[in-house]
């Protein structure tokens, strides 16, 4: 018989539940509590919002300003709303809603490539058995599962190319990879197609099933597995094509009539609707070259965005149940180099979260006069693996995962939370 | 004159040399000579306002003033008096004298902008300072005061540049989205836009490029706007471009590619008087050009490869030498620059060149 694991199937029952729940609809403005969210809100599912600034953000144009040193940049550093503390001029929204974050200026990771560091640092960096860990939108899927939603429990809200994303899952199997949604449009023949009711829809439904299950005999169960979970996922979106209709246009001007803005607001939706972990991309922040006319650009518009949706998510409660992280893959050089850029610099960054388990108007670490490096303790990945897990309300120190039969340590085994982080 | 010249000829005449350097443990933006080309100053990312003077072999540091705060970009250098207006990316505007290896401010106005006050430029006869900044406004100033004339509006973007026309009375400025406005100096008055829209694009969420260097031709008929065609953002690429607009009405414009997309931006334009122009490139760090372009032709006469990551140019007043800030080698690099255990960052070697040939410059 084709089937799936027990704790990471979701059922068809499951899906025609949740579409039948999404009729309430979730268009519409920001930061008021509708019927949807209240139920999400009763559920007290687990939830995160990864938003993922590709190519790295300056630690010195955003979280960790240096104004009037020698690696300073030209930008002034402004008063946020918890005393004492200050942020990038380029930041003005966000900075009225300090309160609601919490920032680590004390990061050092270990890779200052692209190609090394993406990968480390989406998945904790674990210490090496041999095999691929999944990347942290993987790993929830796994550990908290889709919820009752019924909708995917990994969602990548990205420019570009959407489809499914099995690379992220690693070692967990493709069936814990990602839906990807390119360019905040919704999948090609979302809807059915109209010469088909929903008495034949049911018809072909049983005939596909018939040829799963004979297809499944003579492949391996991953690969099935895997096919089964994106056709289910496939039915489950074309009941909510809601969730793809055009952003309020007050919703738009709020969060920005930019890529960032629009991803940002799906993402919204799609927390909204139940999806257990929601990655949302930006790309284009490796600015090698001309990196402070670059962040008075990019900056003012993740500011705008970032600053709406942690208040929208505040506004409604929904903070309490989301893990909200904003984070790269390492930050920039102090040093400016010849075109006006900063280049990769893992040694002392800047990493910030909000949301669920996480305390909030904490500002820890410190670099530095010079912002060249940590002067307090540094945290590396791994410690924010456990610090993130532990938020959700799961024991990094003792859940584990199985592969083949092999226990693996969920995160780093020699690191802990971050207790000033957590509430 | 050079019209008549073969390129060897050209070449013969102005291909130039570096007569010596001035060495400084920081990024300069701008190094400008004073008027009466005794000195050079400079200034950059560390907030200082530096006077060095040109006398020696190696250039030596004589006066430093650290009142700035941010960057230190805008820099207008008085071509009769010696005085010298500074402005920053906090907001600041200043003046200074420089006599006797001294620099003394005369005044400031901290919030002269509400934000980068990103250039300067000083009227030819001096009686007219105009400001360019961030907050997309430029303002004109009494120099001799600090008072505020006027703020335009109107631009609808950050500004990068500006210049002034030969006869006081017009200047065009440039912004952040490739607009190039020429107004009348005391209504603020739009007399043409032009289109640069070219030296702009958005990639993603970033907005690059920009018109990085404008400058009028000696008789006024002819302004000059220089940046690059954007490829991408981040590690910002993009064909190296000076536009020229006439102002008379009697040519086309014109569109110069100077380079390839490793070459990037035209950071700054300078006139000579002999009927060329003087441009230098911004690329990818390690990389800059030096270029003398007779008007009229398709190519530069003279390109220079060597000069990394060239910031600015200023011609001295005898019109034989000019200064290029220029950017230290091996300025890029992820990870750690680590020398001796300390932390090191780039610098900005200023070179003086000369037309004259080694000989000449001996016997000087």
């Amino acid at each position: 018989m084709h089937c799936t694991p027990a704790e990471h199937a979701i059922s068809r029952r499951k899906l025609f539940g949740a579409a039948a729940a999404s009729t309430l609809g979730l268009g519409g403005l920001g930061g008021l509590v509708r019927p949807s969210i209240a139920k999400r809100l009763q559920s007290d599912q687990k939830q995160v919002l990864f938003i993922w600034i590709d190519g790295g953000m300056s630690q010195l144009e955003s979280w960790d300003p240096k104004p009037n040193t020698q690696f300073g940049g030209p930008f002034r550093s402004i008063q946020t709303s918890i005393p004492g503390v200050r942020i990038s001029e380029l930041m003005p929204r966000t900075a009225q809603i300090m309160h609601l974050l919490a920032v680590d200026r004390g990061v050092r990771t270990q890779d200052n490539s692209h190609s090394a560091g993406v990968g480390r640092v989406n998945r904790g960096d674990p210490k090496d058995r041999g095999v691929t860990y999944p990347y942290f939108g993987s790993a929830v899927a796994k550990l908290l599962g889709p919820g009752e939603s019924g909708l995917p429990p990994y969602v990548w809200v990205k420019p570009g190319s959407g489809g499914f994303k099995f690379k992220d899952a690693g070692f967990l199997g493709p069936q814990y990879g990602a839906l990807a949604i390119g360019e905040g449009q919704a999948p090609d023949n979302l809807l059915l197609h109209e010469d088909i009711n929903s008495k034949r829809d049911d018809m072909r439904n049983k005939l596909r099933l018939l040829a799963d299950q004979r297809f499944a005999k003579t492949r391996s169960s991953n690969a099935t597995e895997a096919q089964g979970f994106v056709f289910d996922t496939a039915r489950t979106l074309m009941r909510r094509s809601d969730l793809f209709e055009p952003a309020h246009p007050k919703d738009k001007e709020r969060y920005g009539d930019t890529p960032f803005g629009r991803d940002m607001l799906l993402g919204k939706k799609m927390i909204e609707a139940g999806v257990t972990f929601v990655k949302v991309n930006s790309y284009g922040w490796d600015t090698h070259g001309d990196n402070f006319n670059g962040h008075a650009s990019l900056m003012p518009r993740f500011d705008q965005a970032f600053a709406a949706l942690v208040t929208d998510l505040h506004e409604s409660g929904m903070l309490d149940h989301v893990l909200v992280i904003a984070m790269s893959e390492f930050g920039r050089t102090p040093r400016i180099n010849g075109h006006v850029g900063r280049d990769h610099w893992p040694e002392a960054w800047s990493i910030a979260m909000t949301g669920r388990g996480i305390r909030r108007g904490t500002v820890i670490g410190k670099t530095n006069n010079l912002g060249t490096f940590v002067d307090s303790d540094e945290h590396d990945i791994g410690a924010f693996f456990h610090t993130w897990f532990h938020a959700l309300g799961i024991d990094s120190k003792h859940e584990e995962y199985v592969n083949d039969g092999q226990p693996l340590p969920i995160a780093h085994d020699d690191m802990a939370p971050i207790r000033e982080l957590l509430e | 004159m050079i019209a008549d010249f073969s390129i060897e000829q050209l070449i013969e005449q102005y291909a130039p040399h570096i007569k010596k350097t001035l060495a400084a443990d920081r990024q300069f933006v701008k190094a400008e000579f004073t008027h009466d080309g005794s000195h050079i100053v400079t200034v950059g990312y560390d907030a200082s306002i530096r006077l060095w003077s040109t006398d020696l072999d190696e250039p030596q540091q004589v006066a430093i003033n650290e009142s700035h705060q941010g960057w230190v970009t805008g820099l207008a250098v008085h071509t009769a008096e010696a005085r010298v207006f500074t402005s920053d990316s906090f907001g600041t505007l200043s003046c200074f004298e420089y006599a006797n290896s001294m620099l003394q401010p005369v005044w400031s106005n901290t919030d002269a902008h509400g934000g980068w006050v990103r250039d300067l430029a000083l009227a030819p006869d001096g009686t007219t300072l105009v400001s360019a900044s961030r907050d997309q406004t430029i303002s004109t100033w009494d120099p001799n005061t600090g008072k505020r004339r006027n703020t335009f509006e109107g631009q609808g973007a950050d500004i990068y540049t500006a210049t002034w026309h030969p006869d006081s009375t017009t200047f065009a400025t440039g912004d952040a989205k490739g607009n190039v406005v020429y107004r009348n100096a005391t209504t603020g008055n739009i007399i043409k836009r032009f289109d640069a829209a070219e030296l702009f694009a958005v990639q993603r969420l970033q907005d690059v490029g920009g018109v990085q260097s404008l400058t009028f031709s000696l008789d006024g008929n002819t302004l000059y706007a220089g940046g690059c065609k954007p490829n991408n953002g981040g590690n910002v690429q993009g064909i190296p471009l000076v536009f020229s607009f006439d102002l008379t009405g009697n040519r086309p414009d014109e569109r110069l590619e100077l380079g390839t997309s490793s070459d990037v931006y035209v950071r700054n334009i300078t006139m000579h008087p002999d009927g060329f122009m003087l441009a230098v490139t911004n690329g990818n760090p390690g990389i800059g050009k030096l270029q003398l372009h007779r008007f009229g032709d398709e190519k530069p006469f003279y390109t220079n490869t060597k000069l990394m990551n060239c910031h600015h140019i200023s011609l001295h007043p005898n019109k034989r030498e000019f200064a290029v800030t220029t950017t230290s080698g091996g300025s890029n690099g992820n990870g750690r620059p680590l020398k001796d255990g300390k932390y090191i960052g780039s610098h900005s070697p200023v070179h003086i060149l000369t037309f004259d040939k080694p000989d000449q410059n001996q016997a000087n």
